[in-house]
């Protein structure tokens, strides 16, 4: 499974993993999507577009940027990216992106659940080690 | 399992000594019990690098219901003396800025008849007051409206008939900051927060139709409106996301503050700025105008009640503000510390202000008693009224708990629910539930949080709080 829920006391812990730098940022946005709406995202919709763009010198901080990006739009323009599509040459150091976006009116509010922000608390990001094809990366969620 | 050090003082405290960069020992209020519960979670951690921020005074502490959070930990207590040079932390207060409770006591309907109604009261609150993820209500502010709210607090919504001018008289600092400055609020917050004043939220938000069930001091209980049997009103909700996005927007700011300061952190979301320095001032003013939302919030929240309980009740059906107190803040506050008396920056997070009898910031109606004090339980069993002692003067700045603390992850808490139906076993203990989400319900579920009974008990017994009455919910709306 490309993203899970984790223990954590109080809020959510989303572990999130990639084949490559790209794919862990998509994934991300599909976690998000998918722990806001617990799955329940309409297949027809128009898809409402946003480009962006993030980078850093550090990747976990090029990780709480996407993060950042992604949580913005939807707690601040009511746009809740659904997928996105990050370009293949992207590194944490320059991050070029298209997010498809359902606007908020268009998801079921029952099965909706808030976030409050995305936090910098345990967030983190693994290139892949020796042996090991994925990118991971966590974050928490105060929710 | 956490392996800090920890050395029994008391009963209900122990301590944990200096180590490597901290500058004061930390303390913690619990049972032996709790503290086992509590190595298996990093907040003793979290208690000893909140005491290598610099300007900390006396100890950093713990309160019994202490939890992770972000860099400060939830239900953590520290001071900063600005004049040594002391900082002001965004991570010590948390994102929902003053998330608090406000105590309603209900009069003209008798406790038996509204149980009788639960369901219908249950369905009438909900839809008057909107709750669930990013709810907007009925009341969309303009930008000077938001300003206004920001700089008012509880007093805007009153001028505007949405309460009573004696309804300030009983408010935390009579609900309003006078320190705010909206100025320093960024363009995402008023985004966020113009849509959401007098809305509940959700995650632990909550709105509770209560009657007092036990009564430990019978005549504080009738001073403050609640005798055995009388019914109640529990309000729990913050400055929704127009606290969550100053939060964070001064995070970021804090970050590099920290940096140019020179302030070494051990984690960075305790990042801080001497509370006198730009940054530090910044941030003040911008969690006031915060504070002062979420007073608002509250006071729409109980206009909409009163509504309710007159359309259902009639026109002697009164909702009386019994008191209101902030979890999330950082106050100036004079407080003694080696025997001198000085302005402290007084950061609760997941605390509740305890002021004993006498205190001068305590409304005059509750002086000679000790400030009125809230802890909410989970939404199956019961909520607790305290009274703020001299003892909490003493041991944590004038402070106690502030609610039950979670026993689960909100995963956990999912899983425990699977194949059960919590609303109807809330309906078999004679409580209506009415929620704006199914997760919600999951992840609140009463299995999911410790017993409130052992907490407030050490609070009582550590001479932080003293214990007034119990309540227990007939109606609840969740988010």
């Amino acid at each position: 499974m490309p993203w899970r829920l984790e223990d954590h006391t109080a809020d959510a812990l989303l572990a999130v993993e990639g084949a490559d730098w790209p794919a862990l940022l998509e994934e991300a946005a599909a976690a998000l999507a998918g722990f806001v709406t617990g799955g329940d995202i309409p297949g027809t919709t128009l898809r409402k577009m946003r480009r962006v763009a993030v980078g850093a010198d550090e990747p976990s901080e090029a990780w709480v940027q996407w993060w950042r990006e992604l949580f913005r739009l939807w707690s601040v323009e009511g746009l809740l990216a659904v997928s996105a599509g990050v370009r293949e040459d992207s590194t944490p150091q320059e991050t070029r992106a298209v997010l498809r976006c359902v606007p908020a009116e268009q998801l079921s509010a029952a099965s909706l659940t808030d976030v409050k922000a995305v936090t910098r608390h345990r967030a983190e990001v693994e290139a892949p080690a020796a042996g090991d094809a994925s990118w991971r990366g966590r974050i928490v969620l105060d929710v | 399992m956490s392996d800090v050090p920890l050395e029994r003082v008391d009963d209900t405290t122990w301590d944990i000594p200096i180590h490597g960069a901290m500058r004061v020992p930390g303390r913690i209020y619990a049972s032996a019990r709790m503290i086992e519960s509590m190595r298996s979670d990093p907040c003793l951690e979290q208690v000893r690098n909140v005491a290598t921020l610099p300007g900390i005074v006396g100890h950093s502490i713990g309160m019994p219901d202490i939890h992770w959070g972000y860099g400060f930990p939830i239900g953590g207590v520290a001071a900063f003396d600005p004049a040594a040079g002391g900082v002001i932390s965004p991570g010590g207060v948390g994102f929902d800025i003053n998330c608090g409770v406000r105590l309603l006591a209900v009069r003209g309907v008798k406790p038996k008849r509204a149980k009788k109604h639960r369901g219908e009261l249950a369905a009438d609150l909900i839809k008057a007051v909107p709750a669930g993820a990013g709810r907007g209500g009925p009341l969309k502010l303009k930008a000077h409206e938001l300003d206004q709210v920001s700089r008012g607090g509880a007093r805007w919504a009153v001028e505007r008939k949405l309460g009573r001018e004696e309804d300030l008289e009983v408010l935390e600092e009579r609900g309003c900051a006078a320190w705010a400055e909206p100025k320093h609020v960024g363009a995402d917050a008023r985004v966020r927060g113009a849509p959401q004043l007098g809305t509940l939220g959700s995650g632990n938000h909550f709105l509770e139709l209560q009657t007092v069930d036990e009564v430990y001091d019978a005549e504080a209980a009738a001073r403050l409106g609640v005798e055995e049997g009388a019914m109640t009103v529990l309000i729990h909700t913050g400055s929704r996301g127009f606290g969550h996005q100053v939060c964070d927007d001064s995070l970021e700011r804090m970050l590099q503050a920290s940096e140019r300061y020179g302030i070494e952190l051990p984690d960075p979301q305790l990042c801080a700025a001497p509370f006198d320095s730009d940054e530090g001032q910044a941030y003040f003013g911008a969690m006031g105008a915060a504070m002062n939302y979420a007073f608002a919030n509250r006071q729409v929240i109980t206009h909409r009640v009163r509504e309710v309980l007159r359309t259902r009740f009639g026109p002697h059906a009164e909702a009386e503000v019994v008191y209101d107190v902030c979890h999330n803040i950082a106050k100036k506050e004079r407080h003694v510390v080696d025997g001198e008396e000085r302005e402290l920056i007084v950061h609760r997070k997941g605390a509740t202000r305890a002021f004993g009898p006498g205190h001068p910031l305590i409304p005059d109606a509750y002086r000679d008693l000790g400030q009125p004090v809230f802890v909410p339980g989970d939404m199956g069993r019961y909520s607790f009224v305290l009274l703020g002692t001299e003892g909490s003067a003493t041991r944590a700045f004038g402070s106690c708990c502030h609610g039950a603390g979670r026993l689960l992850s909100r995963n956990q808490a999912r899983k425990r629910a699977r194949g059960r139906n919590i609303p109807r076993e809330l309906a078999a203990l004679g409580i209506s539930l009415q929620a704006a989400g199914k997760r919600t319900v999951e992840e609140e579920l009463s299995d999911a949080y410790k017993d409130v009974a052992d907490v407030v008990e050490v609070v009582h017994r550590a001479g932080l709080g003293r214990l007034v009455a119990r309540v227990r919910p007939f109606a609840v709306v969740k988010g």
